[in-house]
């Protein structure tokens, strides 16, 4: 494999875990641009898409169904699971202190956090679970470089939902008014709009999002553990950060270059090491620019 | 004439502060009604009770709707029993009150910044189309139609307002002047029947207080209603078939414009009066 094979290659692995970093930041993010909050329980409420599309793969694979019918099913669970769930969510633990000092927010969403992380542990086990190779393994080869089915399916699904979800918030009414709801919850209710109605759908939109990267998580690597949410968590929170957070195509971008980063470092340096070189990035870019990658506005809100 | 708007025996405090003491005041349907007062006579914080931004410690904010949205015909015909049409605001929600038909402008411009000069307004149509957020994601006909109706009545808005060539630029990177104009131009987008404008004049430079003054004479004509909290007296005296002056959060006077110019208690609150206790009020002239 020539130097230039080799780091092609890797950009590409990295533009698939990127791929995922980027469905997961794609929640932190939109809930930080309509509320402000850091949802630090996101991460597990992708861990409960994973573990959710697992059972879902499980019983139909126990009825012997074909696999895209199964593959179909696990994401569709999974969504439905985990949109209920961010709803559920911000009704009982976000609505009520919404009023309330930032911080108590912050530390509302880091016991829910907990509380998914040891819900789950309860309910699956505390050791790895086997996630079923569902998709066929074929590798296509092309100019020395090598693909996998599993990596053209997280490219695909992953892009196909940012460009709904870009639609979405670009060019519906719901779009325009979460972005109008982002800017100012006040003056939006005074136009008549029911601005906890649109925070809610944000969770549960953002949250749905994680439930495909936790369905594509368990897929790529093909074991889960309850506690996986809280690095993937973090990596997306970094990745949502990269972006400029609050900014939805920042979370994209901020993904793929985090899994690019990590790529390359892994290829490059030691797979050991990659997830202080994600980290390495966020300080520097903290660093020189604060703001993230794409951030055109801080919130600048009384 | 019908009542509009009935406020009755309203209070709110802030702590020991209080900014609202058993104000009653009625605003019947196509006045113009100004409300002045020097700074931190409660003015502010009576638009915020009546919009359902703050909710007052005691008294009740009537409002009728029953026109509402269709405009106005059978005004006549209702004129009777107005009083029982009346329905108390209390409680409901900020969102609520505006889909009831109360809009209003801020004090310090809030407008969607990073949106375009034609989302703001659009997103002020969305009180007035009844496709649910989630059917309009889902593209039906209806919710197309609704979405092309909007589009319509914000661009024919925008022209009014001679903000047209403006729509595709973002809000934020108007000229100060102009997002005054949008900012009402929003919230006529909801179509009210009460329109609340908070110091829409200030700021403004005379030519553009000139164009304002034409404006609400236009809406007059149209029998829209307006609450106008303004302090520039060359705004308010014209335009206004009616003045209520708060002061300490009482109401001190109310009147028609040139009753308000000579009376005492007016000019006593705005230019202070030397007395042995109190010092030299901000004045708002």
């Amino acid at each position: 494999m020539t130097s230039l094979q080799l780091f092609f290659q890797q950009l590409a692995n990295g533009l698939t875990l990127g791929a995922i970093y980027a469905l997961i930041a794609l929640g932190y993010t939109m809930v930080y641009g309509v509320i402000q909050l850091i949802n630090f329980a996101h991460g597990e409420v992708f861990m409960v898409g994973a573990y959710g599309a697992l059972s879902v793969i499980l019983l139909c694979t126990a009825a012997h169904l074909p696999w895209p019918v199964v593959l179909l099913a696990a994401a569709l669970g999974a969504l439905l699971l985990c949109g209920g769930l961010g709803g559920v969510i911000e009704r009982i633990a976000y609505r009520p202190i919404r009023r309330a000092p930032r911080l108590n927010a912050l530390i509302t969403a880091i016991g829910m956090s907990f509380f998914l992380q040891n819900a789950l542990m309860l309910c699956y086990g505390a050791t790895d679970r086997q996630f079923p190779s569902l998709i066929p393994s074929v590798r296509w080869d092309v100019g020395g470089l090598s693909f996998t089915g599993m990596q053209l399916l997280i490219w695909g699904s992953s892009a196909v939902l940012m460009a709904f979800l870009q639609v979405l918030v670009m060019s519906t009414k719901l779009g325009k008014a979460m972005r109008a709801t982002s800017q100012d919850p006040v003056a939006c209710a005074l136009l008549g709009i029911p601005v906890d109605r649109i925070i809610a759908i944000t969770f549960v939109i953002g949250s749905a999002l994680g439930a495909i990267g936790g369905l594509l998580f368990g897929l790529y690597y093909g074991t889960i553990n309850f506690h996986d949410g809280y690095l993937m968590g973090m990596k997306a929170f970094t990745a949502a950060v990269l972006g400029g957070i609050g900014n939805i195509p920042g979370a994209m971008i901020g993904g793929l270059v985090l899994g690019m980063l990590e790529g390359l470092g892994a290829g490059y340096l030691s797979s050991q090491w990659k997830n202080v070189f994600a980290f390495v990035a966020l300080v520097a870019l903290l660093l020189f620019k604060p703001t993230g990658l794409l951030a055109e506005r801080v919130a600048e809100r009384a | 004439m019908a009542v509009l708007l009935a406020v009755h025996r309203l209070t709110k405090h802030f702590g020991g502060v209080m900014a609202l003491e058993a104000i009653t005041l009625q605003i019947e349907r196509g006045q113009t009604v100004g409300l002045i007062g020097p700074n931190g006579a409660g003015k502010t914080t009576l638009f915020n009770c009546i919009t359902g931004v703050l909710r007052p410690d005691q008294g009740d904010i009537r409002f009728s709707r029953w026109l509402h949205p269709s405009g106005s015909q059978g005004q006549e015909v209702l004129d009777v029993e107005e009083e029982t049409m009346l329905e108390s605001l209390i409680g409901y929600s900020p969102d609520q009150i505006a889909q009831c038909g109360i809009a209003r402008t801020f004090q310090n411009i809030r407008l969607f910044s990073s949106m375009s000069v034609l989302e703001n307004v659009w997103v002020g149509t969305f009180a007035r189309t009844h496709a649910g957020l989630w059917s309009a994601m889902m593209d039906t006909a209806e919710a197309r139609r609704e979405e092309q109706w909007a589009y319509e009545r914000a661009m024919n808005l925008l022209e009014l307002a001679e903000l047209a060539d403006y729509a595709y630029q973002q809000a934020g990177s108007l000229p100060f002047g102009l997002q005054k104009r949008l900012e009402i131009i929003r919230a006529l987008a909801t179509d009210p029947a009460l329109l609340l404008l908070d110091e829409p004049a200030a700021g403004l430079n005379p030519v553009e207080k000139q164009t304002l003054l034409c404006w609400m004479e236009r809406l007059k004509a149209q029998r829209l209603t307006i609450l106008l909290i303004e302090h520039d007296m060359q705004v308010v005296m014209p335009v206004s078939d009616r003045v209520i002056v708060l002061d300490y959060g009482r109401k001190i006077a109310e009147g028609s414009p040139q009753a308000i110019q000579s009376d005492p208690r007016v000019i006593e609150a705005y230019l202070g009066v030397p007395k042995p206790m109190s010092g030299n009020r901000d004045c708002g002239l």
